[in-house]
């Protein structure tokens, strides 16, 4: 069930948002988790999910992906929707079970809920599945800039994560390896009662954090070896390239949100 | 030859040891020649390589490159730029989420302009035969592949010394020779000075110089012809005796009237040629 | 325990866009113990066929039997467990798997799993410390302590202390010196023959091989390139350099010299003894 989970993976293929520079679309995600909150009636609702649509077209993702990849995501969209319907006590009571009232208010608010929620979850994942992350992480930094002043590491956040990026899958290989090396020594993380299956980890835990520090200890020496001290000083091979592309994404959302103001009640 | 690399009385100890890591130790090494430092482990050699480029610093005593010191701080980076290290883990020391990526770390921490950058890459990585992988992710390039991206992350440094440190001792034969054969080249042809701390007897025979490392201390220093006939030296440091040197000893055991011991098997069949020939 | 492997094939990630097919057509024999030495290069699926040996993978299509036990593709699941505890295996950089407080119990780990008692299982550590050379203060100090090759003998002794009759040895002795080498590879070559194991040794070393194996299969993109005894696998110099693989140094020296002298040898050992036993021949009155 893990693979099926797309938060946070890359969709490679060739479209005008995979193009984009990671800054505008970094804020234009941004923008639109702010301002997906000034809808509040069917005509608000209905502009900000044709413009996901319009998104979601443009990115070249297919929706059958994007709808497998959020599945998962599904239930929580249909837990928050039930928690409205028999929650809120707001307008015409549409009917009830017993001492349970389902009220029109409920319903309404629901449904809008639900699809804010939907929206955001199809954004935020159109933003991963086009920007590679390494990408979104140089994007990040540049935005972040501005924080330096307030002497916060921006620089050093921005290599851990892609350091982090760089060793998933050498971790990932490597808990495979710890694993099937436990298991041929009798070890068993698949079965028994949970309290037992929790202890069966200890074997794989330990050896991996073990080896994860030692890594640490000898890449922060081969760093130091080629010449690493800080932000300071350093230039930067990847660079960055916004174009009018990115500037017009901006004043789309900037569009979206006076529609949003205009149309909302 | 002139020296461009000294370590002159260098003792050091690590802070939670209570027994001294390196012991006066004393030696040059010339401008263009292939030194092995071989030893068995805890020797003393992995140790010294690390104080070559200043990543530890000598208690007493100094090392100096070029005209430059580790321990003097404002040489430090310079000596670092000029001095590069090849580790023994691929996967450790490989910094970029691709190729690219990753020669270009060096390169950016020195300060190089992205344009000068990207010109050094491209030749740096042709110099390695990785140029048909710039956007490779590291995970899925070989052990060999990862080293040699990691000698060409060094070469765009443009340094006067490449410091193999087990830098093929994960690897497989394949592998191994990869990195061998690139680093071979880059001594013969670009004049690139190499210190190579190994436990491979084929490459230590074919170095212009050996020196045995035992407990903390330089047990012997020369040719590898000296060294690799000294069998108790070679037994003590905890080395296995080459092929042919073996062979020519036993053969004497077996009757067969040979002067010396050969240390390749062109020089042993040789002999041997000349030895049937002439009875 | 005789091992049959029959038309054994393996996909990794089937279905995705990453497949990849890493064994192709494989039947083998392996009989009661024969020390084996499974070659080739990376990439070559040495390490994907030995994990099919105690069900770490399963077979993508054909089957294998381990004496009794058997399975093929497509069977629904069943329990490994008392295959594993027979078939043990000591893999690349073994040092990596250990977790434990101490010595005794991270050795004691596999035992305790397959269900021996707890004293049988220390009696086991013990016994093992001892048989793979280490002091016996080590058995309450933590593995960390240990130096790296001090560290692969506890891990080895973990594998051998499940008294396995299957041993399955992946490059057992890499990175360590030459003679951490001899040393470990000689041990497992006298509990080869003092237990009568089946040994399988996947390894890129020809000394190795040519020094403890019986029997050798050099394998090549996934399939079985070569089989037979050293002596056999060796005189095929051409067909090895195919894989990528080279002969044993006492084998390329006596090519050299019969392509010098003219004189042709027999070796029956790949020693360096033997080598030079036979090439003295011919200072003893020419008889070869």
């Amino acid at each position: 069930m893990l693979q099926n989970v797309i938060i946070g993976q890359y969709y490679p293929a060739s479209s005008v948002l995979h193009r984009m520079d990671p800054r505008s679309k970094l804020l234009a995600s941004f923008i639109f988790i702010f301002i997906i909150f000034l809808a509040n009636n069917f005509i608000s609702y209905g502009a900000a999910a044709l413009f996901t649509l319009f998104v979601l077209a443009s990115s070249k993702v297919p929706a059958g992906y994007l709808y497998r990849g959020l599945k998962p995501v599904f239930f929580l969209v249909f837990f928050t929707l039930l928690l409205h319907v028999f929650m809120t006590k707001e307008g015409d009571v549409l009917f009830s079970l017993g001492w349970l009232k389902v009220y029109e208010g409920g319903v309404i608010q629901g449904l809008y809920i639900s699809l804010r929620l939907m929206l955001l979850v199809m954004m935020t994942s159109l933003l991963t599945l086009t920007t590679t992350p390494i990408d979104i992480t140089d994007g990040l930094e540049y935005l972040l800039h501005p924080l330096k002043k307030l002497k916060l590491p921006v620089h050093e956040f921005a290599l851990m994560m892609s350091i982090s990026l760089r060793f998933i899958p050498t971790l990932l290989q490597e808990t495979e390896k710890i694993m099937k090396a436990q298991m041929a020594r009798g070890a068993d993380f698949t079965s028994g009662p949970i309290k037992e299956r929790v202890k069966a980890f200890v074997p794989l835990l330990i050896p991996l954090f073990i080896s994860a520090f030692k890594r640490a200890e000898e890449l922060a020496l081969a760093m130091e070896s080629r010449g690493y001290r800080g932000g300071e000083g350093r230039t930067r091979l990847r660079e960055l390239n916004w174009q009018l592309r990115d500037t017009l994404a901006i004043a789309a959302l900037a569009l979206l949100a006076a529609v949003l103001i205009f149309t909302r009640s | 030859m002139s020296e461009i690399l000294k370590v002159n009385d260098v003792s050091f100890k690590y802070p939670a040891e209570t027994e001294l890591a390196l012991k006066n130790v004393t030696l040059s090494c010339m401008k263009g020649e292939w030194l092995s430092v071989t030893g068995h482990n805890g020797s003393g050699k992995s140790t010294l390589a690390k104080l070559l480029n200043g990543l530890l610093l000598p208690d007493s005593g100094n090392v100096e490159v070029e005209g430059l010191f580790t321990t003097n701080m404002d040489e430090l980076w310079e000596i670092r730029r000029r001095v590069g290290v090849v580790f023994q883990n691929p996967d450790n020391q490989f910094v970029g989420t691709s190729v690219r990526d990753d020669i270009a770390f060096g390169l950016e921490n020195f300060g190089v302009p992205r344009d000068e950058m990207i010109r050094r890459i491209d030749e740096s990585v042709k110099h390695v035969g990785m140029e048909q992988y710039l956007d490779q992710e590291p995970h899925l390039l070989s052990g060999g592949q990862k080293q040699r991206v990691a000698i060409a992350g060094i070469l765009a440094q443009a340094p006067s010394i490449i410091i193999l440190d087990e830098a093929t001792s994960m690897l497989d034969p394949m592998g191994r020779k990869e990195v061998l054969e690139t680093v071979r080249t880059l001594n013969k042809e670009k004049g690139i000075t190499v210190i190579s701390i190994t436990h491979d007897l084929e490459e230590a025979l074919h170095s212009d110089r050996v020196l045995v490392m035992n407990k903390g201390r330089v047990s012997a220093l020369g040719a590898p012809s000296d060294i690799f006939s000294n069998t108790s030296l070679i037994l003590d440091a905890g080395l296995d005796t080459p092929f042919s040197v073996k062979l020519s000893q036993k053969l004497r055991e077996e009757g067969v009237p040979l002067t010396r011991d050969y240390l390749t098997q062109e020089e042993l069949v040789k002999a041997l040629w000349t030895l049937k020939s002439g009875s | 325990m005789d091992i049959k492997i029959r038309q054994l094939e393996h996909r990794y990630m089937p279905g995705s866009p990453y497949e990849r097919l890493a064994l192709k057509d494989i039947s083998l024999d392996i009989s009661e113990g024969t020390f084996l030495a499974l070659i080739g290069h990376t990439g070559s699926g040495k390490s994907t066929l030995i994990q099919h040996l105690n069900g770490l993978l399963k077979p993508s299509s054909g089957s294998i039997a381990m004496g009794d036990t058997a399975w093929a593709a497509g069977d629904k699941k069943m329990d490994m467990k008392p295959l594993r505890k027979k078939v043990g295996i000591v893999f690349q950089y073994p040092e990596h798997q250990l977790f434990e407080e101490t010595v005794e119990k991270d050795i004691m780990f596999g035992p305790m799993n397959f269900g021996e008692s707890e004293t049988e299982a220390k009696e086991r550590a013990k016994e093992m410390i001892s048989l793979v050379g280490l002091p016996e203060e080590v058995s309450d100090k933590s593995p960390f302590d240990l130096s790296g090759g001090q560290m692969r003998r506890v891990a080895i002794a973990g594998v051998l202390a499940m008294k396995p009759d299957v041993l399955i040895l992946d490059e057992p002795t890499a990175g360590l010196d030459p003679s951490g080498r001899n040393e470990i590879m000689e041990l497992f070559y006298n509990l080869h023959h003092d237990r009568k194991l089946t040994t399988i040794l996947v390894t890129h070393s020809m000394e190795d091989a040519a020094k403890y194996a019986d029997e050798i299969v050099v394998m090549h993109q996934g399939k079985v390139f070569m089989k037979g005894v050293p002596a056999e696998i060796f005189q095929q110099e051409e067909k090895l350099k195919q894989a990528s693989l080279d002969v044993p140094e006492t084998v390329e020296f006596l090519h050299k010299w019969q392509a010098a002298s003219g004189e042709r040898h027999e070796l029956s050992e790949f020693t360096v003894a033997s080598l030079a036993k036979a090439l003295a021949s011919e200072w003893k009155g020419g008889v070869s």
